[in-house]
């Protein structure tokens, strides 16, 4: 969880990712940043994730995000 | 069909009617027959191009499903060292049957829009065509990427293919979003008739009031001799341009947003005050929002997230540093993404400038993003102060703006004149002096400011977070009648009611 949260400082370093609820629904995240994610969460993790990964509820909270990195660990 | 005419009136009162008498399990077959009348009656040669989509699209899905549940379960039951194999040739096939349904439908739409290259006489575009294509391709993937299983009943899935408050110019819906709804048990509701009512005449005012006299400025001042007309003017044109597109557009998404809501349908929001984006990316978030993200999910992210964009992310990262690394392969997919954006909307070279204008802005704001905070900070920049955001609006408005020029523009040579008349021969005295010669008289123009005024003072409302229909149900019934009764009067009184006033008249609907 403390690589996710690392992660996502790194790209929106004005952002409380520990607390945001809602990153995507209240347009925090855009989509040049949810490229940047993938493409650190992959790197970071060995995992890929693909488009099909991609909802809202996934991406919403930083909790979401690292259960869809164990469920891709897990699951490929 | 004409919005405005008295037989929709009709029609919308019989179907409201049978909608809300039938039982509520029977309901969506009036909406499907209604939706198929509604189509026919506006564009009859239309509908066979329909039907064909909608079967195409529901067996391809069908299929697709059936693949779906091969991998979810049967595939469980195997050897693990056998399942990957047996999953990747099941998604060939899946591709496979993604790919032809894609090419089938993009193909059709193109061999539309692209008929004036290449035939004399143009052919019509068939109505609402890409609106359609968009949402029944949208579907397809959704199912090919197991998010959302596929429609079992042909006539279901047709009313979602066709529901006719969206099919001529959007909101483009998603399955999930639009299908609960229109076969969820619905009660009657005189309030939701009544709030959209109110959201039909207030689009009837935007389309009417301002946009049909926007629109005569606009065709005037580039129609003129572009080499004599003043910079000024021009620019004015253009400006003017951005007020007509936009309240034709919401306006008309307004009137069938209202006309669903008295089905106790919601449909999705379209347009969020765009003028009052800060950046040219909170326009695109705020402008035809529903075209955004079906691209941005069906175009931008795969083209963003494939294997070649990793592999340039990569050496981008390798050769300048992680901000480049990461937003460069993003920016890239950006411009990709606003040319076909362009291109959709009309295929020359001038909307592939637009897309072109608009991506690479986009693009360098991301990338130069780093040098601007450098220089915030240099400059100690308050950005969340009021001058400040007004500027960046007004930034935002002007990058607009200037990207309407290669959307107006006929050609290449008209498109080199506008922009040589704006920046050599402005003659800011015009505005004073020749105004009332591009088809506009002093009354008009009084009442296009009025107009204007009242949306500024509501989007201003709205931006701040008041619910204008709910504050007016507030209010006394009294007052609730004399606000109706005034926008019937002001639009009937002050409208513009041009030839061909009917439901393919909006500007989107000609997309």
């Amino acid at each position: 969880m403390e690589e996710v949260l690392e992660i996502l400082q790194g790209i929106k370093p004005d952002v409380d990712f520990a607390e945001e609820k809602a990153l995507i629904d209240d347009g925090i995240l855009d989509s040049f940043d949810i490229i940047s994610i993938v493409n650190g969460l992959n790197d970071a993790f060995d995992i890929e994730i693909t488009v099909a990964e991609l909802l809202p509820e996934h991406f919403n909270d930083a909790e979401a995000i690292w259960r869809l990195v164990q469920d891709m660990k897990e699951n490929g | 069909m004409n919005l405005l005419s008295l037989s929709f009136f009709c029609f919308l009162l019989m179907l409201l009617a049978c909608y809300y008498l039938m039982p509520h399990r029977y309901r969506w077959i009036v909406l499907l027959a209604g939706s198929y009348l509604f189509y026919a009656a506006s564009s009859l040669r239309s509908v066979p191009l329909l039907l064909f989509t909608t079967v195409w699209t529901y067996a391809a899905a069908r299929k697709l499903g059936a693949y779906n549940r091969v991998i979810r379960e049967e595939l469980k039951q195997i050897d693990k060292s056998l399942r990957k194999e047996k999953k990747e040739a099941i998604n060939r096939k899946k591709k496979r049957i993604v790919a032809v349904t894609l090419v089938v439908n993009v193909s059709v739409l193109f061999f539309f829009k692209t008929s004036y290259l290449w035939k004399e006489a143009p052919l019509l575009l068939p109505l609402g065509i890409s609106f359609y294509t968009f949402q029944t391709i949208g579907y397809l993937i959704d199912v090919y990427r197991a998010q959302i299983e596929p429609e079992q009943n042909l006539l279901h899935y047709a009313l979602f293919a066709s529901y006719f408050p969206q099919i001529i110019q959007g909101p483009i819906h998603r399955y999930r979003q639009l299908v609960p709804q229109l076969f969820g048990e619905r009660r009657f509701s005189l309030r939701e008739i009544k709030l959209g009512f109110w959201l039909f005449l207030w689009g009837m005012f935007k389309k009417i009031v301002i946009s049909e006299r926007a629109a005569i400025f606009v065709s005037h001042v580039l129609g003129s001799d572009l080499q004599e007309t003043p910079g000024a003017m021009l620019l004015l044109g253009v400006f003017v341009f951005n007020l007509q597109l936009y309240t034709d557009f919401s306006g008309g998404i307004d009137m069938v947003s209202g006309i669903s809501q008295m089905f106790g349908i919601t449909l999705a929001e379209n347009f969020r005050r765009p003028f009052f984006a800060r950046t040219l990316g909170e326009y695109w978030h705020r402008w035809h929002i529903t075209l955004g993200t079906w691209i941005k999910d069906y175009v931008f992210y795969p083209i963003a997230m494939s294997r070649t964009f990793g592999r340039l992310g990569k050496k981008a990262k390798d050769r300048f540093g992680n901000h480049i690394g990461r937003t460069l392969p993003a920016g890239i997919t950006s411009v990709i993404t606003f040319i076909l954006i362009g291109l959709w909307h009309d295929v020359t070279g001038y909307y592939f400038l637009y897309g072109i204008w608009h991506g690479m802005l986009m693009a360098l704001s991301n990338l130069c993003e780093p040098l601007f905070q450098r220089f915030r900070t240099c400059f100690q920049v308050r950005t969340e102060c009021l001058s400040y955001r007004w500027m960046q609006r007004l930034r935002t408005f002007m990058i607009v703006t200037v990207g309407e020029y290669f959307s107006l523009a006929t050609g290449m040579a008209a498109l080199g004149i506008m922009f040589r008349q704006t920046l050599l021969h402005f003659e800011y005295s015009s505005l004073f002096l020749g105004i009332l010669n591009y088809g506009l008289d002093g009354k008009d123009w009084l009442v296009l400011a009025a107009g204007v005024l009242v949306l500024v003072c509501i989007s201003m409302k709205q931006e701040s977070g008041v619910r204008i229909r709910e504050a007016l149900e507030r209010q006394n019934l009294y007052f609730q009648w004399l606000m109706v009764l005034g926008v019937i009067l002001v639009t009937a009184v002050f409208g513009v009611y041009g030839p061909g006033y009917d439901a393919s008249a909006f500007i989107y609907g000609g997309f």
